[in-house]
């Protein structure tokens, strides 16, 4: 309700018997109430119901032990899924930055195309792909077969491992990051590429002096925005398992929830993920936003 | 361009210098690089959706057939398929029904908590959705909505509200506000401008956040996974209980099914969608 | 350095191409390239620079042929038309770049940057800390100046660069890149579509149009000698005139200051109506007669508004003439003649044989 028609309706509400300010004003949270409730009740509630049951036991007690407890069973799963998620967030913007360069340098359309693909294919389809893609009897391997290059007896094996996991949750980012850094790249205007060029920059001065620090933010939020989706993803790491016995933290929340049933504990390991992207969000906010 | 480093000394247009082919080659290298990484996985799920017998160390399928994808047709696979294509629609219409006005209200009036409202919708996609999903499932066991389609649904929604709300709000301001007030100043109604007027002019953005919504429905796995199974399968939970089942070629199978309507949306889309619809859509 | 350019070409789909481009530039002068939007004049420009290839032709700096070397490797730097200044260095960063790219030491680069920028004038105090953005457009201008002529280039190449300041700055900055290129004594092009800046500040102006050279010469040589129609309607503020001289049919190109508005006439003859107005030879040069309309005041005189038969120009006078018919002088030597066109050719002969 703008302004002007806000004043009109309270000078007519003085004579009126029910003053239509109040009904624009019901009218408003009628059209609101719907999706709101459905996040709120949903989302919201849940979400905070998992801090308060973090610090309750079953019989309603607060303590802290269900952090303990997490922290005694998870504390390796945590730093793997820190670890994992840097890892994939490094190179996928490794990835992004040095191909939206060359793509905004001279244009690739089957390339840009092709990268665009991972980002209309379903998490669980990834997980599935990439296992049997990556699996010791999978695709590649069987590819890779005839060139000799290994004992068909004693296969490596990438799918099962953090490789396996870094590659695909990089594989399923790669179309976002790429889509979001092009079109920061392809903002920057042409003259400031060509001053740079005119000066004796080459390809790779012009990404690493020009692009990147002038596509500093929308990088900023890929990274963001990816490091919680890759932090907080539970499909692709439920598929590819991990053969050294280290988890991604959803895994473990999801077996605490339908093995266990210890939604103490669960509750703790998912406040703790809350933190991390709030933690990454905030890095965000005073890094990139304020510079 | 593509002689920076090369022609230090002059070599006219039509020449081909060594160099030249050098960095042909390399980029033929990084091309096929390229199309190996991003098809391999998916062509690897072609051959074996195809592959009817297959043992290691035979490079390559030892039978082709069809049989698994006739499956598609019988049984739970189908009623997976129906199911989540049904689910799917009914998630877009709700979604756009209860979306649209409120983006419209967002884009044009300065209503009192406008930014808390924005930053709400945008909550379920910042936040890791599992450990929230699985007090959201506490509280629908209470009421006794899991197992039930409408759970799924709910669930569904509570994560795509989101791209329809925040596409629709920038695709209203988008829209001038002097096309509507040209419209009133003529005798319209609000009502009537919003229809007449705004609605016509926001059909792509309809469209394009639809699809959206649509494909976010499709390819949901965790809500599906906690709310719905094991008594309600989507196709995508339906995938993953076959994966983990190594039955690769029923797996396969769905997945290929899985991933055709966003390719062919991706095929089909390519100039119509903004780049900012999108990137909207990456965060499943 | 000598630079130049021999039966250079480039096409273009649209046409915005250059054709057999055959131009040397002075040693250490100012060039100017001006012409109307697309007539290649941008075209001929970035082939300098290196950033276009040329599909023929070739480019000479003092001699070594730089036609298809890359950018670097020819010694020519630019001044961008929005000063592509990069925003995310600092004023210090953006001036040292070219210098850093070619892994000169610390210290050397510290004492030419500051060199450089102590003969463009910007304070070298605080360059380390500010940014472009910190400075005013006139600054800006100095500074992509400086970041051009630290590296010491052979020619120094300018894009429209004065064309986003307001006219006041536009003015005094004409003054400074003069000031600055002629103490760095470098080769420069400078491309432009104004006129009055070309002729203001340039050695020499080269005119351009259709991707070919109309003109070539100092800039009293095109303004007052001009070789075709083109360069005549195309610089001053002209006018065109489709004309009786005597028996024959001709286009007059008129300047607005050149035309002196003379005595009162009592009517307007039938000969200065319709579509070919007579043009009458007299003492010193030609007479016409016409009928001003109405008169605009442009600060320093009086624009009148002129109409001869269809046809109205402009005509400047020191004081106001009221509305009336009047005799019109235009000294032989300002007088620019040119056959007509062959459509309007047709259309003349008729009319004459008539």
């Amino acid at each position: 309700m703008n302004n002007a028609q806000t004043a009109r309706a309270a000078g007519k509400a003085r004579t009126a018997k029910i003053p239509s300010s109040i009904w624009k004003w019901l009218a408003g949270a009628g059209i609101a109430a719907p999706a709101v409730s459905i996040v709120g009740i949903f989302f919201v509630y849940p979400f905070i119901q998992s801090l308060t049951e973090s610090f309750r036991t079953e019989d309603g007690t607060y303590t802290l032990a269900n952090y303990s407890k997490a922290f005694r069973l998870y504390a390796g799963d945590m730093w793997f899924t820190l670890w994992v998620s840097g890892l994939s967030l490094g190179l996928l913007l490794l990835l992004s930055v040095l191909l939206g360069g060359l793509l905004r340098l001279k244009t690739a359309s089957l390339v840009e195309f092709l990268f665009k693909i991972p980002l209309f294919v379903p998490f669980v389809v990834v997980g599935h792909a990439m296992r049997v893609f990556l699996a010791p009897h999978g695709t590649l391997n069987s590819a890779l077969m005839p060139l000799g290059l290994y004992d068909p007896d004693q296969v490596p094996s990438i799918a099962f491992s953090t490789a396996g996991l870094v590659l695909a949750l990089v594989w399923k980012n790669i179309g976002f990051a790429l889509l979001l850094v092009l079109g920061a790249f392809r903002g920057v205007d042409n003259s400031y590429l060509e001053a740079a060029r005119n000066q004796g920059a080459g390809s790779f001065r012009l990404i690493k002096d020009i692009l990147l620090p002038m596509g500093r933010g929308s990088i900023g939020v890929v990274a963001v925005l990816t490091f919680s989706s890759m932090m907080g993803s539970f499909s692709i790491p439920a598929m590819m398992g991990s053969a050294d016995g280290k988890q991604m933290l959803m895994v473990d929340l999801y077996y605490q929830i339908v093995y266990q049933q210890d939604y103490g504990v669960a509750n703790a390991l998912g406040v703790i993920s809350y933190l991390v992207s709030m933690g990454a969000a905030i890095y965000y906010m005073k890094k990139v936003v304020k510079a | 361009m593509s002689t920076e480093t090369a022609a230090v000394q002059p070599a006219g247009p039509g020449v081909i210098t060594g160099a030249r082919w050098r960095r042909l080659l390399l980029r033929m290298i990084l091309m096929a690089g390229a199309l190996f990484l991003i098809m391999g996985p998916l062509l690897s799920l072609l051959i074996w959706s195809f592959a009817e017998k297959w043992y290691w160390p035979s490079p390559w399928p030892l039978e082709w057939g069809t049989s698994y994808w006739s499956k598609v047709f019988e049984g739970k696979m189908m009623d997976a398929l129906i199911s989540s294509f049904l689910i799917a629609i009914a998630v877009t219409v709700i979604c756009l029904i209860i979306s649209i006005p409120l983006s419209y209200m967002l884009a044009r009036y300065r209503i009192p908590g406008r930014t808390i409202l924005l930053l709400l919708f945008l909550l379920p996609q910042a936040f890791p959705q599992l450990p929230v999903f699985s007090n959201a499932m506490v509280l629908m066991y209470r009421w006794d909505l899991v197992g039930t389609w409408t759970g799924v649904i709910l669930i569904h929604l509570v994560g795509s509200v989101v791209f329809c709300i925040w596409t629709m709000v920038s695709v209203f301001q988008s829209i001038p506000e002097s096309m509507e007030e040209a419209s009133t100043m003529l005798g319209a109604s609000k009502l009537r401008s919003f229809f007449t007027i705004t609605l016509p002019l926001a059909v792509p953005g309809v469209i394009a956040s639809s699809l959206l919504v649509f494909l976010y429905s499709l390819d949901e796995f965790t809500g599906s996974l906690l709310i719905g199974a094991p008594f309600k399968t989507t196709l995508p939970v339906f995938m993953y209980n076959a994966a983990m089942g190594y039955e690769m070629q029923i797996a396969s199978v769905t997945a290929i099914l899985l991933m055709l309507p966003g390719i062919i949306l991706l095929l089909m889309m390519q100039k119509f969608m903004k780049s900012e619809y999108l990137s909207a859509f990456g965060r499943v | 350095m000598q630079i130049r350019i021999e039966q250079l070409t480039k096409t273009y789909a649209n046409q915005r191409g250059i054709n057999q481009i055959d131009l040397t530039l002075p040693e250490g002068g100012l060039t100017a390239i001006v012409g109307p939007s697309g007539c290649g004049k941008t075209t001929l420009l970035r082939t300098l620079a290196g950033l276009i290839k040329p599909d023929s032709g070739a480019i000479r700096f003092g001699g070594k042929d730089v036609t298809y070397a890359p950018p670097q490797h020819r010694g020519a730097t630019m001044v961008f038309q929005n000063y592509a200044l990069w925003p995310h260095m600092s004023v210090f960063d953006n001036i040292a770049y070219g210098l850093k790219l070619r892994r000169t030491p610390a210290a050397e680069i510290e004492r030419r940057v500051t060199e450089v920028l102590r003969r463009v004038e910007i304070d070298p105090a605080d360059v380390k800390k500010r940014h472009p953005q910190q400075y005013s457009g006139g600054q800006q201008q100095r500074i992509a100046l400086a970041r051009a002529l630290v590296v010491q280039p052979h020619l120094l190449l300018m894009d429209e660069p004065l064309s986003n300041l307001d006219a006041k700055v536009r003015q005094r900055l004409r003054v400074e890149i003069r000031n600055i290129q002629q103490s760095f004594g470098i080769t420069a092009l400078y491309v432009t579509h104004d006129q009055e800046e070309a002729l203001s500040m340039a050695d020499y102006v080269v005119l351009m149009n259709e991707g070919r050279i109309e003109q070539a010469g100092t800039p009293k040589e095109v303004y007052y000698q001009p070789s075709s129609y083109f360069t005549a309607h195309f610089l001053g503020d002209s006018h065109t005139l489709h004309v009786r001289r005597g028996s024959e049919t001709r286009r007059l190109v008129v300047r607005s200051c050149d035309m002196a508005i003379g005595s009162r006439a009592e009517q307007l003859p039938a000969s200065a109506a319709g579509e070919w107005p007579l043009v009458e030879a007299v003492e010193g040069g030609w007479q016409l007669t016409g009928e001003v309309t109405n008169h605009l005041f442009i600060g320093s005189s009086y624009r009148h508004m002129v109409r001869v038969g269809s046809q109205a120009f402009f005509a400047d006078a020191d004081e106001a003439c009221e509305p009336g018919v009047y005799r019109l002088h235009l000294p032989a030597e300002r007088a620019y003649w040119f056959e007509l066109e062959e459509s309007a050719a047709g259309a003349g002969q008729r009319l004459a044989g008539a």
